[in-house]
């Protein structure tokens, strides 16, 4: 039922200019004076004063003319109040409860079952509006809420409830209706929103906190960097329900192996508490992790007893085992070049004395050391990041198996290094070993060490491209400056192998530098042992030795894949869920020549299934591409970047994409914070049916109007104006004529 | 090519290698050293010492030193050195490429040029290594008084110091506690330091006199005061510095410090 109510309003206006209205007025009053003082002459005062007044009051209402006068007059409707019910249909809501029945089902329930459903209720009272919530907002027919799922990553009641009041769509309701299970975000800007939304909200808690028992592990913080040999905490919270009087162990895990724990003390039914763990990472990469501790009997929730955890765990300083075959300014000025850089931790063992060499004196007159084969090559070898073989053969000291795990190493992350000379590579033994199928080079001979000076070097097609090699930040200026290095005088004679990219030859056509990706490492080849000449030669031309310095330390940059020296990098995609869209950034150097390389990726599924990437330019040297995860588990990432089809670079990044959203780490119900809303937002908590029947009987208090129509009426064009103004000048007239002055 | 051409493979020498021959053919003429090349046939990748040669003086008082100590530095340690030592000057380009020089002598020589001693400071600060050997044993004189005002003037703001006893030489190959030659005048080394390496060794017990034999292997000097173990610790001393030339403090690294303080009684 609606009605019509009419009403008017003055409207005043200043049409004159105000100097103007105020002569007019002074005009006037001088203008009474002086004719009330002519009356005088000829009336009693009485009389004078009369008629004075009359001509006084046409004045003013011609001079009130001047503010325009008008009416306002306004139509408007009262309508029934509005009321927004919202059902919260996040992915806590599809949670059962001691009836065995979802919270969302308790919410359908509430809604339509009994003789006369609320729903039905409420629509004659008030003008309903029904709305689900979860990440966002959407609008529902009262037929859709039976079909409705929880489904949503999220619940955003303040946001949702804000899009009603303040869109021009959706009017601002008189009163809000929430049935949720108080699962939703709540934080400083969402209080802020709530305060500027004045709608009382009615918060109806659909589940019992008491029944509720589980155990979570929540705010997990673990530290943006880890490094190698450095303690990493992971500090965590542990909340209990319902399980007072227990003890709970929590352990964290690396795959199968036990990394830390430690364990908790359950006090109460509502328990939180504030633990930690820790553990040395040894080696290098991405650390997958699991945080878990058991299911107890009876808990509502099993996929929050367990944390999934990747934490990149960096070298806080290059570490770097060198063993050389025998004393050389080769090994001097390499030594060198890697002590004077800060960041490398060079380990290094000599070959002072062979065994068959002459040892004439006592023990202790002797400087030398063991040689600690078993603790290099086995028990620490994967303490280092670079093993670099200087002109050293195996042969007198460790067997194969040693060779095979330097192998493994590689394969796993490390990088090694096999530097010239007449015990290098073949010479030294290593052919056909484990160490030759990992090198960027083949050894077709046993022998071949060559005691001759070469011709000038030069870079590759490869090399003109590769981080390595450059020495100086121009890429024409670098190629000129590797043919102006002075030559080499012994080399060893070897030959490209497939799984190697030669980046630097002498001529004619002999490979001097190579490089390999193998499994996750790397290896080089410096087929010389007079690089030293690339340093102390170009001091004797007075020259700098910065390019025998930059390219020693960028080898071992670059096998180490150190983020600074690398060409592509990956940005890790952010937090996704399954089937939520995620993107993929990759970068690629400002000196790597877009034209000459090409760049390809792929992701691998949770179930080891390969799929390209389709990466896209997005900007200068940066490219990315879409992927939508369908699986929960880690993904991996893989590009690579080809310079003529010769691989130069592959880059890796992890991501864990879980099917269970933040809704279910710590899904307990929060009646208190429904609570806390209705009282800040001037609403009720109802906590039972029979209050909820109470929110019949405030339609009243809640009237509403609706403006259809307002006009504006002149007052001075009117007849009645006209003819008040006639009035008063004719008895004026008439006052005149009686008293004789005309 | 044009058809109807036939191609020949012609032996050419180029201009570069005729040069090097005609080097190499003179300075065989000349009973000297080849000083053109920094490379000698099947020397590559060896330990080649360089003796220093300047004007005045005696700048090779114990040529037949040279044999004897490679020997026993080769049947010693696992140095690959080269029989023949290569013979340089202070403004050589070759002297960059033995950044071992050994300067010995007897006498006061000839102050070196202005040149000269900035291509000997250039080379002393940029990597390479100088051992300086008194063959007279007379501090004050001779040798020692050349020696010590060419070294104010080459490097100027650094003092030749002793050498103290925990310095890497002193361990390199040996644990030398004391150091003799041919004579017995100063039981240490000193040397000029440059941070943690000492590009500069200065020994005046005569070491190449006490490694000196002649050709039916009798050494040609006998040491003063005398006995087998002033000789031997002559060898020692020479074997020590070499290796430090070729590791640098390699034997301060902290792997050694255990089985050092252990054989030092520490």
């Amino acid at each position: 039922m609606s009605w019509l109510e009419f009403a008017g309003t003055l409207s005043l206006r200043l049409v004159w200019p105000a100097w103007l209205l105020a002569l007019v007025v002074m005009l006037s009053a001088g203008l009474l004076v002086w004719q009330y003082h002519r009356l005088k002459r000829h009336l009693p005062t009485r009389r004078a004063v009369l008629l004075s007044c009359l001509r006084g009051v046409v004045l003013a209402i011609l001079i009130f003319f001047a503010f325009d006068p008008s009416l306002l007059v306004s139509k408007t409707e009262n309508l029934k109040p509005k009321l927004a019910i919202l059902v919260d249909t996040s992915q806590s809501m599809a949670l059962e409860e001691a009836n065995n029945k979802s919270r969302l089902e308790g919410a359908k329930d509430i809604l339509t079952q009994g003789e006369v459903p609320l729903l039905d209720r409420l629509t004659e009272k008030y003008d309903v509006s029904l709305y689900s919530f979860a990440e966002g907002l959407r609008s529902l027919d009262a037929g859709e809420l039976t079909a409705l799922n929880a489904r949503g990553r999220a619940s955003d009641l303040i946001s949702a409830l804000f899009r009603i009041g303040d869109s021009g769509r959706l009017p601002r309701p008189a009163l809000a209706l929430i049935l949720s299970d108080g699962k939703i975000r709540w934080d400083g800007e969402a209080e802020k929103l709530l305060s500027r939304l004045e709608v009382p909200l009615w918060t109806v808690p659909l589940a019992n906190l008491a029944d509720y028992k589980d155990l979570a592990i929540t705010e997990v913080r673990v530290p943006d960097l880890a490094f190698r040999d450095k303690p990493v905490r992971i500090d965590f919270t542990i909340k209990g329900y319902g399980y007072a009087g227990t003890s709970v162990s929590i352990v964290l895990k690396r795959k199968e192996k036990l990394l830390a724990r430690t364990s908790a003390h359950i006090n109460k039914d509502r328990f939180q508490g504030s633990l930690s763990l820790s553990f040395v990472p040894h080696e290098l990469g991405q650390y997958q992790l699991s945080l878990a501790m058991p299911l107890k009997p009876g808990e509502r929730v099993s996929a929050n007893n367990s944390v999934n955890i990747l934490i990149n765990v960096l070298r806080d300083k290059i570490r770097v085992l060198m063993v050389s075959g025998k004393p050389s300014f080769g090994y001097r000025f390499l030594r060198a070049a890697l002590k004077g850089d800060p960041s490398i931790d060079l380990l290094s063992f000599v070959i002072l004395r062979t065994p068959t060499d002459v040892m004439n004196v006592r023990q202790n007159e002797q400087a030398l050391i063991p040689f600690p084969v078993d603790t290099l090559f086995d028990k620490e070898l994967t303490s280092f990041d670079l093993v670099v073989f200087d002109n050293f053969s195996y042969i007198s000291y460790f067997g194969t198996p040693y060779l095979e795990n330097i192998k493994e190493f590689v394969k796993r992350g490390g990088a090694f290094a096999m530097l010239g000379g007449d015990k290098s590579f073949g010479d030294g033994g290593y052919g056909r070993t484990p160490l030759e199928e990992i090198m960027p080079l083949a050894f077709p001979a046993p022998s071949s060490y060559q005691p001759a000076e070469l011709g000038s070097l030069q870079l590759t097609k490869a090399g003109k491209e590769h981080p390595l090699t450059r020495l100086v930040a121009d890429k024409e200026e670098n190629v000129k400056l590797w043919l102006s290095l002075p030559a080499i005088d012994g080399y060893n004679r070897l030959e490209p192998a497939g799984r190697g990219t030669v980046l630097v030859t002498a001529r004619p056509d002999i490979p001097i530098l190579a490089v390999a990706n193998v499994g996750q490492g790397r290896t080089l080849a410096l087929t010389t042992d007079y690089a030293w000449n690339w340093y102390m030669g170009r001091v004797a031309k007075g020259q700098s030795n910065q390019p025998y310095l930059r390219l020693m330390t960028q080898m071992v940059r670059w096998l180490v894949k150190d983020p600074g020296l690398s060409m592509l990098g990956i940005e890790p995609a952010r937090p996704a869920g399954v089937n939520e869209e995620s993107q993929i950034k990759v970068k690629l150097r400002q000196e790597v020549g877009s034209e000459a390389v090409r760049l390809t990726g792929w992701v691998t599924d949770p179930e080891g299934v390969r799929n390209p990437l389709d990466l896209r330019p997005s900007g200068l040297g940066q490219y990315a591409a879409r992927f939508t995860p369908d699986k929960e588990g880690i993904y991996s990432f893989k590009v690579e970047l080809r310079a003529k089809g010769q691989l130069l670079e592959q880059a890796e990044a992890k991501q864990i994409i879980s099917s269970a959203s933040g809704e279910f780490v710590d899904p307990a119900p929060d009646p208190d914070l429904l609570s806390k809303l209705a009282q800040l937002s001037g609403g009720r908590f109802v906590d039972n049916s029979r209050q909820l029947g109470e929110i019949m009987k405030i339609d009243r208090q809640l009237p509403q109007t609706r403006l259809i129509e307002q006009r504006r009426l002149p007052l001075w064009g009117t007849p009645f104006a006209l003819a008040f103004v006639l009035v008063i000048l004719s008895l004026e007239w008439f006052l005149r004529r009686r008293w004789g002055l005309i | 090519m044009p058809t109807g051409c036939k191609a020949y493979e012609v032996d050419v020498i180029s201009r570069r290698g005729f040069i090097r021959l005609l080097a190499s053919a003179s300075g065989a003429m000349l009973g000297w050293p080849n000083l053109s090349s920094g490379y000698e046939a099947n020397q590559a990748g060896k330990f080649i010492l360089a003796q220093l040669r300047y004007r005045g003086g005696d700048w090779d008082p114990h040529p037949q030193y040279l044999t004897p100590f490679i020997e026993e530095l080769e049947q010693r340690t696992s140095v690959d050195a080269a029989s023949k030592r290569r013979v340089v000057r202070a403004l050589d380009n070759s002297l960059f490429l033995s950044p071992f020089i050994y300067l010995m002598g007897r006498y006061e020589f000839a102050p070196f040029t202005a040149e000269e001693r900035q291509a000997l400071a250039r080379f002393l600060k940029m990597g390479g290594f100088l051992l300086a050997d008194d063959s007279l044993g007379q501090p004050g004189y001779g040798f020692d008084k050349s020696f010590r005002r060419e070294m104010k003037q080459i490097l100027p703001n650094h003092q030749l110091t002793r050498l103290p006893a925990e310095h890497a030489v002193y361990r390199s190959f040996y644990i030398l506690r004391q150091v003799a030659g041919r004579l017995a005048v100063s039981p240490y080394l000193e040397g000029i330091s440059l941070g943690n390496w000492t590009p500069v060794i200065y020994c005046q017990n005569d070491l190449a006199g006490a490694w000196a034999r002649d050709k039916l292997g009798r050494w040609l000097y006998p040491v003063i005061p005398g006995g087998d173990e002033q000789r031997s610790l002559a060898f020692r001393a020479g074997i020590n510095i070499v290796i430090y030339a070729l590791t640098g403090d390699y034997k301060n690294d902290l792997i050694h410090h255990p089985f050092l303080k252990k054989r030092l009684n520490l």
